[in-house]
C-alpha cells in the first residue's frame, strides 16, 4: 500500500500538487488508522492529508479517479464475472478432470496447463490481478511517455505474465482436436481477448497520466512561436504569475516595516537631553515598479507579445503601474483595453487593431517620444519586446539613448537567438548600447526568469 | 492523547458524539476530526462564512471535554498578544519594593565590579515564569488537561505571524527568548479557520490536515435545523430549507449560510408563521440576505422561486 501511495504522490506532484514527504507520511499514517476497505473514507482521508486547498482538491479528484480506478473496475469485473464466468471456468476444470480420468492423460502431461491459463479461467481473479500488477511493475510501465511505446509495453506485460506458455498450451490443445479440448481452447481464447483488452486500457491510462505530467514542464521550454493561445498556456502563465506574486508581495511588505535605527534615534533625541523619547526607524524604501511595456505586435513576434502582455497583466498585483504600448508601424498606448476588457479579449483587440503593417522601429520610438517621454522618469522600467528587424528603415537609435538616460532601466527582450542579432535588417546591435540589459527570450521559462529579476531590481 | 486511545473511538462514533453535542457533521468532517485526533495534527478548516467552522471547534471542545481557547487573528497581531507578555507593571512594582533589599545585598561590596558580581548571583528573577502573562497560545500549551485551540481566521493575520505559528503547529512547542522552549503539557487539538482572504503559505498548509466545509445538502441542512431549532414545526422545515437552497443557486453577493438559515427559522418561529408564503418571506428576507442589492434582486424573483417547489 505504501508503494502505491508513493506512486500516487508522484502523480500528484507531476500534476502540480506539491506533496512533501511528511504529508505523504501523514497519508500513510491516516490510511493505517482508517483502513482501505471503504473507498469513500479512503478518498476523504487522502484528500485531507494531501490536497491543501480547494484548487488542489480539484486536481486531486482528477488524479484520484484516474489512479485508483483500477480496483473499482476489477470489483465490477469480478462481480460481473461471478455471474457469467463460473460456468466456463467450471467446465474448463471439469474437462481437466474428465480428460485425466478418461485416459487422454498423455496429452495433459505433455502440455501441462499454463499458469496464466489457470489464472484466467479461475473464478477468483485476485491471482490474475496480482500477477498483472507484478508484470506492470516489471515492465516499468510508469516510464512510458511516447505514444508509439504502447504496443511495446503491452507486449512486455503479456510476456512477463507468461504468455509464451499460454500460447503453447493453446497450440497443443488445438492439436488434440477433441470436444473437451476445443471447449477449453475457446474459453482460453476468450479470456485472452479480454486480458489483452484490459492490458491495453491500463497502458492507455498510464500513457495519459504520463502525458499530463509532462505537459506543463514542456510548455515552459517550448518556443513561443509554436505555442498557441490554449488553456495550457494560460494555466502556465497563471502559475508562473502566482509564484512571482507571492514572492514579491512578501518582499514589499517587509520593506514597509522597518527596525529601530539606533544612530538616528540617538541623534534625534539629543534635543531631549539624551532621553530616548522618540524612536527612529530604519526604512528600506522600495517603490512598486513602474513598468512600461512596448511590444512589437507585427506578425513575426506577435505570439511573443501576446504572452508577455498576458504575463505582465497577470502580475498586476505586484506591478500596479503598468502601461502597455503596441506598435507595428505606428505606436499607441493600449493600457485602456486592459481596463475595459478581460485579459484575453484585450489581447485579441490589441492584436487585431495594431497587428497589421510592417515594422518600423524608428517611427515607433519617435511616437513613444511624443506620447510618453515626460512620464519616463528614474523610477520607470522600460521593457521593449521585439526582434529589432526594421525593414531597413531609420533606426532612431539616438532616441533609445535618450530613453535610457531618463529611465531607471531599459530591458530589451528579443525572441531571436543572440547570434542572430545584427544580421540582415536587424538593428539590434545599434540599440544594444542603449539597453541596461538585453535578453534572448524564446520560451515561457526564460520569460519568467527575466521578469523575476525585473521585480527584484525595479 | 489518552482520551482517544480507547478502542471504540472510531470515525462513526465520533460523528454520533458530535451529533449529541448539537453539531451535525457530514461524514467528511467527522473523518477529518477523527484523523486529526489520531495523528495529532492541526486541521485547517476552509469554507464560506457561516457554515460552522467555528462551531466545529466548540463542538470538539465539548466532546473531548477540554477547554476551548480561542485566538482571533487580525492584521497586526503579534506574539505579545498571541503568545505571552511580560507583566511590566508587576516587574516595576517588585523593583520598587525590592529597592531596599538591594541595599542590603550590596552592603560591604568593594567597588563596582564586585557589586555587579553579587547582583549576577541572583539570576534573572524578573524574567521568570512568575512574570509571564500567558496569552491564548501559551495557555493552550500550559493547560494540564489539554485544550482545543481555535486559531480563527488565520488568513487575516500577517505572513510573519503565520511563520511564527509553524513551530507550534509541527512540534507543539514555542520558544520564548528569555526562558527557553515551552513544550505542551498535553498536545492540544488545534483548529485553524480561514476564509481564503489571502493564500496561506505552503509551509503552514503542509503541517495541517485540510478540511473544506461547503454548504450542506438538503437533508443535512434539515437535520441541522432540527437539532438547532427543534421547536420549529416539521412541516415548515422542508420548504424553508429548500427555499434557502434555491437561493444559493442564485447569483448573489453573499449566499445565505447555515447560520442565516437558523436565524431565519428562529425569526419565523418568533413571528408564529404557519406557512411559508410570499408575504412572510418578503418581510423577513433581510434575515437571509445581507446586501440590499441581493434583497432587491430576490424580491423580483420571489414568485418564481416560491412556485418552483
Amino acid at each position: 500500500m505504501e508503494r502505491k501511495l508513493t506512486e500516487f504522490a508522484a502523480l500528484l506532484r507531476n500534476n502540480g500538487l506539491l506533496v512533501s514527504p511528511p504529508e505523504l507520511a501523514d497519508a500513510v499514517h491516516a490510511i493505517a488508522v482508517i483502513g482501505y476497505t471503504d473507498r469513500r473514507r479512503f478518498h476523504d482521508a487522502l484528500s485531507c492529508t494531501l490536497a491543501k486547498s480547494l484548487q488542489d482538491s480539484l486536481t486531486f479528484e482528477r488524479c484520484f479517479d484516474l489512479f485508483f480506478q483500477f480496483s473499482s473496475i476489477d470489483a465490477e469485473d469480478s462481480s460481473k464475472d461471478s455471474a457469467s464466468a463460473p460456468p466456463p471456468a467450471q467446465s474448463g476444470q471439469g474437462n481437466m478432470g474428465s480428460g485425466g480420468s478418461s485416459g487422454s492423460g498423455s496429452d495433459n502431461t505433455s502440455t501441462p496447463p499454463s499458469e496464466l491459463g489457470i489464472q484466467l479461467l479461475s473464478s477468483d481473479r485476485s491471482e490474475l490481478d496480482i500477477s498483472m500488477a507484478r508484470a506492470i511493475e516489471a515492465a516499468r510501465l510508469q516510464d512510458i511517455n511516447v505514444i508509439t511505446q504502447k504496443g511495446l509495453y503491452s507486449h512486455r506485460i503479456l510476456q512477463s505474465m507468461g504468455m509464451d506458455d499460454f500460447e503453447r498450451e493453446i497450440q497443443a490443445l488445438d492439436a488434440i482436436n477433441s470436444r473437451e479440448s476445443l471447449l477449453r481452447v475457446n474459453a482460453l481464447r476468450n479470456a485472452r481477448q479480454s486480458l489483452r483488452q484490459q492490458i491495453r486500457e491500463t497502458v492507455e491510462r498510464y500513457y495519459l497520466l504520463a502525458r499530463q505530467q509532462n505537459r506543463d514542464g514542456i510548455i515552459r521550454d517550448m518556443d513561443f512561436s509554436v505555442l498557441r493561445d490554449s488553456k495550457d498556456v494560460k494555466r502556465v502563465v497563471q502559475r508562473m504569475a502566482k509564484r512571482l506574486i507571492t514572492l514579491h508581495r512578501r518582499r514589499q511588505k517587509l520593506a514597509a516595516r522597518g527596525i529601530l535605527d539606533v544612530k538616528a534615534t540617538l541623534r534625534h533625541n539629543i534635543a531631549y537631553d539624551g532621553i530616548l523619547a522618540e524612536p527612529r526607524w530604519k526604512y528600506i524604501r522600495k517603490d512598486k515598479p513602474r513598468v512600461m511595456a512596448i511590444c512589437d505586435v507585427s506578425g513575426s513576434v506577435s505570439l511573443h507579445a501576446r504572452f508577455l502582455l498576458m504575463f505582465l497583466y497577470s502580475l498586476q498585483e505586484v506591478i500596479p503601474k503598468l502601461r502597455a504600448f503596441a506598435f507595428s508601424s505606428s505606436l499607441s498606448e493600449v493600457s485602456d483595453y486592459f481596463k475595459q476588457h478581460t485579459l484575453e479579449d484585450a489581447i485579441d483587440l490589441v492584436m487585431a487593431r495594431h497587428g497589421m503593417g510592417s515594422t518600423d522601429y524608428g517611427r515607433a520610438l519617435s511616437d513613444l517620444n511624443n506620447l510618453a517621454c515626460r512620464e519616463i522618469d528614474r523610477r520607470t522600467t522600460l521593457i521593449i519586446l521585439g526582434d529589432a528587424r526594421n525593414n531597413n528603415g531609420e533606426a532612431n537609435a539616438n532616441l533609445m539613448h535618450q530613453f535610457h538616460d531618463r529611465a531607471k532601466q531599459v530591458i530589451w527582450l528579443n525572441p531571436e537567438r543572440r547570434n542572430r542579432w545584427g544580421t540582415g535588417d536587424s538593428e539590434m546591435l545599434r540599440y544594444l548600447p542603449a539597453c541596461t540589459s538585453a535578453w534572448s527570450c524564446r520560451n515561457p521559462g526564460e520569460l519568467e526568469r527575466i521578469v523575476d529579476r525585473l521585480l527584484k531590481t525595479a | 492523547m489518552a482520551l482517544f486511545s480507547s478502542k471504540n473511538f472510531t470515525a462513526d462514533s465520533l460523528r454520533k458524539d458530535l451529533e449529541s453535542h448539537g453539531y451535525i457533521a457530514s461524514e467528511n468532517v467527522a473523518l477529518t476530526l477523527f484523523l486529526a485526533a489520531q495523528l495529532e495534527k492541526p486541521i485547517l478548516v476552509e469554507g464560506p462564512p457561516g457554515v460552522g467552522k467555528t462551531e466545529l471547534a466548540k463542538a470538539a471542545s465539548a466532546l473531548f471535554q477540554r477547554p476551548l481557547i480561542r485566538l482571533q487573528c487580525y492584521e497586526g497581531l503579534d506574539e505579545s498578544k498571541a503568545l505571552y507578555e511580560w507583566k511590566y507593571g508587576k516587574q516595576l512594582l517588585y523593583t520598587q519594593v525590592l529597592k531596599e533589599q538591594l541595599g542590603d545585598i550590596l552592603r560591604g561590596a568593594q567597588g563596582l565590579s564586585e557589586s555587579v558580581e553579587r547582583l549576577h548571583q541572583f539570576g534573572d528573577i524578573f524574567y521568570s515564569t512568575e512574570f509571564l502573562e500567558p496569552r491564548p497560545l501559551l495557555s493552550a500549551l500550559q493547560s494540564d488537561e489539554g485544550a482545543v485551540l481555535l486559531i480563527d481566521e488565520i488568513d487575516k493575520s500577517d505572513q510573519e505571524f503565520e511563520a511564527f505559528l509553524l513551530e507550534l503547529l509541527s512540534d507543539y512547542q514555542i520558544s520564548i527568548p528569555e526562558i527557553g522552549t515551552v513544550k505542551a503539557h498535553k498536545k492540544p487539538l488545534v483548529l485553524l479557520t480561514s476564509n481564503n482572504q489571502r493564500e496561506l503559505s505552503d509551509a503552514l498548509k503542509r503541517r495541517c490536515l485540510h478540511l473544506y466545509i461547503s454548504y450542506p445538502d438538503q437533508s443535512l441542512e434539515c437535520k441541522i435545523l432540527a437539532s438547532q431549532v427543534p421547536s420549529l414545526p416539521e412541516k415548515l422545515r422542508e420548504p424553508l430549507v429548500s427555499f434557502v437552497q434555491s437561493l444559493r443557486a442564485q447569483d448573489l453577493r453573499k449566499a445565505p449560510a447555515i447560520s442565516e438559515t437558523i436565524d431565519w427559522a428562529r425569526t419565523l418561529l418568533l413571528l408564529n408563521v404557519e406557512a411559508l408564503d410570499a408575504v412572510w418571506v418578503e418581510k423577513t428576507l433581510a434575515v437571509l440576505l445581507k446586501h440590499q442589492d441581493d434583497v432587491e434582486r430576490i424580491r423580483e424573483k420571489l414568485p418564481s422561486l416560491l412556485k418552483k417547489r
